[in-house]
């Protein structure tokens, strides 16, 4: 009965993406031959070689966006498979940059090589979550790694090449700016022939979505329609970055729009992804125009901004968003402890080899003459080295408490508070109060931060409360919230002109120039750890399920709401205190998972001792590598964890039959 | 129609391993055309998968399956899809299809990439729609109907492929008894009517006796026996198969075998006492 309601809802409004797509048109071509130029001439060559490019540069990249996402859902029945998350984006991001370095000479490769570095990356995030048969959180997860690993090291090429950072937010947020008819004359023969190519592929994965084995039976040829599928959808997306820069979320919330408009059968499903990416990008870049002109609204925030708020409403209205799946990521690691002891030994080792070593090595006595407080050159390299190291260590260890208990108690191997918009959210919180009130005090900037990752988690919970915090959908949510907050911060620094340098300090992270009063005041919150011990065994009964949890007696809401309020004041401190380092809390639960199997209280301690030395390891790395120049510490934590996150995942699979 | 010299069907000294395991070993088996074959055995014996074999979906170790004078590795999957139609025990309903695109989705062996459907598929998925009876449910969705009607448009859409030869796995899985014979007569009718080869995997041994007409037991990967109902209905030959204690209902035509439940001492006691 349900069932009939719900499709007989979903089917309704069946004119909807025609008609909006009618709306925007209409607003789009207002704006196109909106005269703001006297001269007729010029108005002439802007409209030629400036407008109308940048309007089919939107609709093909929208449209390439839409039929990629499209085609990666239909093939692995998988509502939540997308370019961007699978890590195709990065991948064609990585690239495109390579083939700008590329000497002159050989510049006409364009978007092959985008191509190439996106297939690379669609093709590492398969083989490590176990092939086109992955369960959707192990494909959500091996995209997130390789996504993070490959955006890092997008970044880092381009601090390597540029000396300077300015581009970085613009790199990344993506543009669509046409400088002529170039970049569609070169990249829509790519697009012809994948959109021909996607177009043929419509009944065959309309089988598909029966079933492997009945799709087999019925003629189709599994292993290569898919490998034909992952081929085209990586075009699509490679023509995408070309003409626009990384831009997530289209090749997401697209086909799900589609959907939304009751076109479920693939024949219909693949056009209309197609209109509504488009749609979507075109709704984006009208904003951009509209509020900023051109460098004003990075046009990835303009995406944020009208996906976020679709993808939420989406994951809310979609009945049957989630495909039932149960994948528990570390069932089969054994019960192991020397993990723990090996991680605790690391921690004092790395302290000191991250105070002997260095641009500059330390004196003898240097330590010593800290303690005594004598001044020298070797006290003075004590007194910069110790707050970052000791920073880095507890800010690690904290982010990876915090990820630790969001994953037990939304029972989600995706939660964390990066994913789940708190890192964003204490990070903007945080980054607002200092831009308004340059000479706040420490604790203030504190306060702000735990303020901002309660409110994020507020809306995650309250906004998913109707359907029991079910985990695909809360993972969907906290992807949304976090690129929104993502967006805004990218927008505030924009508009209060940051200094670049600060700017990337504040998107990825950094323990850079922090002195021992930073140090000293986020030391004593490691104490949290002892009310997490406590909470983690606890939390393991809300494995049984909330009913027979209630049945044994264990005060569930109250439980969950204390789990999650310290979940959140650890990762607002860390936040506070190094910025929104990504990656750690995501990623330390499932290594100490992977290292000592699933008893909650050792994974809560390896899990905090890997975030540490995960954390000091990068940053240790990130000011030694490049010196003098300093690798953000959330592109260190990425550079170094995904690749170990990643290599985890693949032994587990091949230790699982 | 069984005049023809070979059968239409026929597995050679068949091995098959999954995963590491040999779940078949040396089996040969042939079927002939417009017959109805039931494989019965004890769960993991190996009769999904000599079934998923026979269909082509698993190549043999060792071995081949002929569809008639060709192998079948030698067709290519939309050859087979043409001629050999397969209904896997469990589907995976993708939402929003109606009946008729289910149905539809069985012509792609004919019609591959294009999807075009000339005068002659269109005229197959009406065929189909009407054998089972489908015709007010057609733009139905898959989603709005019963379990029973739900497995009657998959068997429409095995049924659109046009082939000889249908492999169902446990076709009445998941029904209640009145769809059970709904289905099982469907495809007998089928049968008697346009000589469609059919080979079931059936768990109700009378079921499997009433509406087959040649009984195939299977117990660890091999062939233990085969023949008529009458013939393999025996209690004696059950028990070694099932490990079970059977009787078998007098004068029942079609034979019927039923379970002992309890021991013979424990049944006299219980006579005793009634």
């Amino acid at each position: 009965m349900a069932a009939i309601r719900l499709s007989q809802r979903s089917a309704a409004p069946r004119w909807a993406v025609p008609a909006a797509l009618l709306a925007v048109m209409a607003l789009l071509s207002a704006n196109l031959f909106h005269a703001q130029l006297t001269d007729p001439a010029l108005a002439r060559a802007v409209l030629l070689e400036l407008k109308l490019p940048r309007f089919a540069a939107t609709l093909l990249a929208g449209a390439a966006l839409g039929l990629a996402g499209a085609l990666l859902q239909l093939s692995t029945r998988n509502p939540l498979a997308a370019p961007s998350v699978l890590g195709v984006t990065s991948g064609a991001q990585i690239g495109l940059m390579l083939s700008l370095l590329l000497p002159a000479s050989l510049k006409f490769i364009g978007v092959p090589a985008v191509f190439a570095g996106a297939l690379l990356a669609a093709l590492l995030t398969f083989a490590v979550a176990g092939g086109w048969r992955a369960t959707p959180l192990r494909l959500i997860l091996a995209g997130t790694a390789t996504s993070l690993l490959l955006a890092a090291l997008a970044s880092l090429l381009l601090i390597l090449n540029e000396q300077h950072i300015a581009g970085l937010a613009l790199w990344s947020a993506g543009s669509l700016f046409q400088d002529g008819w170039g970049g569609i004359r070169q990249t829509l023969p790519w697009f012809a022939l994948a959109a021909f190519g996607a177009w043929h592929l419509r009944q065959p994965l309309a089988v598909l979505g029966l079933g492997d084995e009945a799709a087999a039976t019925l003629g189709v040829r599994i292993a290569s329609l898919r490998r034909r599928v992952l081929v085209i959808a990586t075009l699509l997306a490679a023509v995408a970055v070309s003409l626009a820069g990384p831009i997530a979320f289209v090749g997401l919330i697209a086909p799900n729009l589609a959907r939304l408009a009751g076109q479920w059968h693939p024949r219909r499903l693949v056009p209309a992804a197609a209109l509504a990416g488009a749609l979507l990008l075109a709704l984006a870049d009208a904003a951009v125009q509209g509020i900023g002109g051109n460098g004003g609204l990075p046009l990835g925030v303009a995406t944020a901004l009208v996906g976020t708020p679709l993808l939420i409403w989406l994951v809310q209205r979609q009945s049957r968003l989630v495909p039932p799946s149960n994948d528990a990521l570390a069932d089969t690691t054994p019960a192991r402890r020397w993990p723990v002891l090996l991680l605790a030994l690391l921690v004092p080792l790395l302290l000191f080899v991250g105070l002997r070593y260095g641009s500059r090595p330390l004196p003898a006595y240097a330590l010593f003459d800290w303690l005594a407080q004598i001044p020298s050159a070797g006290a003075l390299l004590v007194e910069l080295r110790l707050p970052r190291l000791i920073l880095a260590l507890s800010a690690g260890a904290l982010l990876a408490l915090s990820g630790c208990l969001l994953q037990q108690v939304v029972r989600n191997p995706l939660a964390g508070p990066e994913l789940m918009g708190v890192s964003q959210g204490a990070g903007l919180a945080a980054l607002a109060l200092v831009l308004a009130w340059p000479a706040a005090p420490l604790p203030m900037q504190w306060l702000a931060a735990v303020a901002g990752a309660a409110l994020v988690l507020a809306v995650a919970l309250a906004v998913n409360r109707r359907h029991d915090y079910e985990p695909v959908r809360l993972a969907l949510t906290g992807i949304a919230l976090s690129a929104l907050l993502g967006a805004l911060a990218t927008l505030l620094i924009v508009s209060a002109k940051v200094q670049a340098a600060q700017a990337v300090v504040w998107l990825a992270g950094s323990s850079y120039g922090r002195g021992l009063d930073s140090a000293e005041a986020l030391l004593p919150w490691l104490l949290l750890a002892l009310p997490g011990q406590w909470l983690a065994r606890a939390l393991g009964f809300l494995a049984f399920g909330d009913d027979q949890a209630k049945a044994l007696g264990v005060p569930v809401a109250r439980l969950r709401l204390g789990a999650l309020s310290l979940a959140a004041l650890a990762a607002a401190v860390a936040v506070a205190a190094v910025g929104p380092v990504g990656f750690v809390g995501l990623a330390a639960p499932h290594m100490a998972g992977l290292l000592v199997g699933q008893n909650p209280r050792w994974r809560l301690a390896c899990a905090m001792l890997t975030g540490a030395v995960l954390t000091g390891l990068a940053d240790m790395l990130g000011r030694s590598l490049l010196a003098p120049l300093d690798i953000p510490l959330g592109l260190m934590t990425s550079v170094l964890g995904a690749p170990y996150l990643l290599v985890l995942l693949a032994r587990q699979r091949r230790s699982r039959p | 129609m069984s005049a023809s010299p070979f059968p239409l069907l026929q597995a050679d000294a068949l091995r098959v391993e999954l995963g590491g395991n040999t779940i078949i070993d040396s089996l040969s088996v042939g079927f002939d055309a417009g017959r109805i074959y039931a494989l019965c055995g004890p769960n993991g014996c190996g009769k999904s998968t000599l079934l998923r074999t026979l269909a082509g979906l698993i190549a043999p170790a060792a071995g081949a399956v002929r569809l008639g004078e060709q192998s079948l590795s030698a067709l290519s999957a939309r050859e087979r899809a043409k001629r050999l139609a397969m209904l896997a025990q469990s589907h995976t309903t993708p939402p929003g299809l109606t009946v008729h695109e289910l149905v539809a989705c069985g012509r792609f062996a004919h019609t591959g990439f294009n999807h075009s459907l000339g005068s002659e598929d269109r005229l197959a998925i009406e065929r189909a729609i009407a054998l089972t009876g489908l015709e007010s449910l057609a733009e139905r969705d898959l989603a709005t109907l019963s379990g029973g009607q739900r497995q009657r448009a998959w068997l429409a859409m095995a049924l659109a492929q046009g082939g000889e030869v249908l492999l169902l796995d446990e076709p009445t899985t998941y029904l209640d008894v009145h769809h059970q014979i709904d289905v099982l007569a469907t495809v007998r009718r089928l049968n008697e009517e346009h000589g469609l080869t059919v080979i079931w995997v059936l768990h109700d041994l009378n079921q499997a006796a009433a509406f087959s007409d040649e009984l195939l037991l299977m117990k660890s990967g091999s062939l233990r026996a085969r023949g008529t109902p009458q013939q393999i209905m025996q209690p004696a030959l059950l028990k070694d198969i099932f490990d079970v204690e059977m009787w078998r209902l007098p004068d029942s035509h079609p034979p019927v075998c039923l379970p002992r439940y309890v021991s013979q001492p424990q049944e006299a006691a219980w006579l005793q006492s009634a």
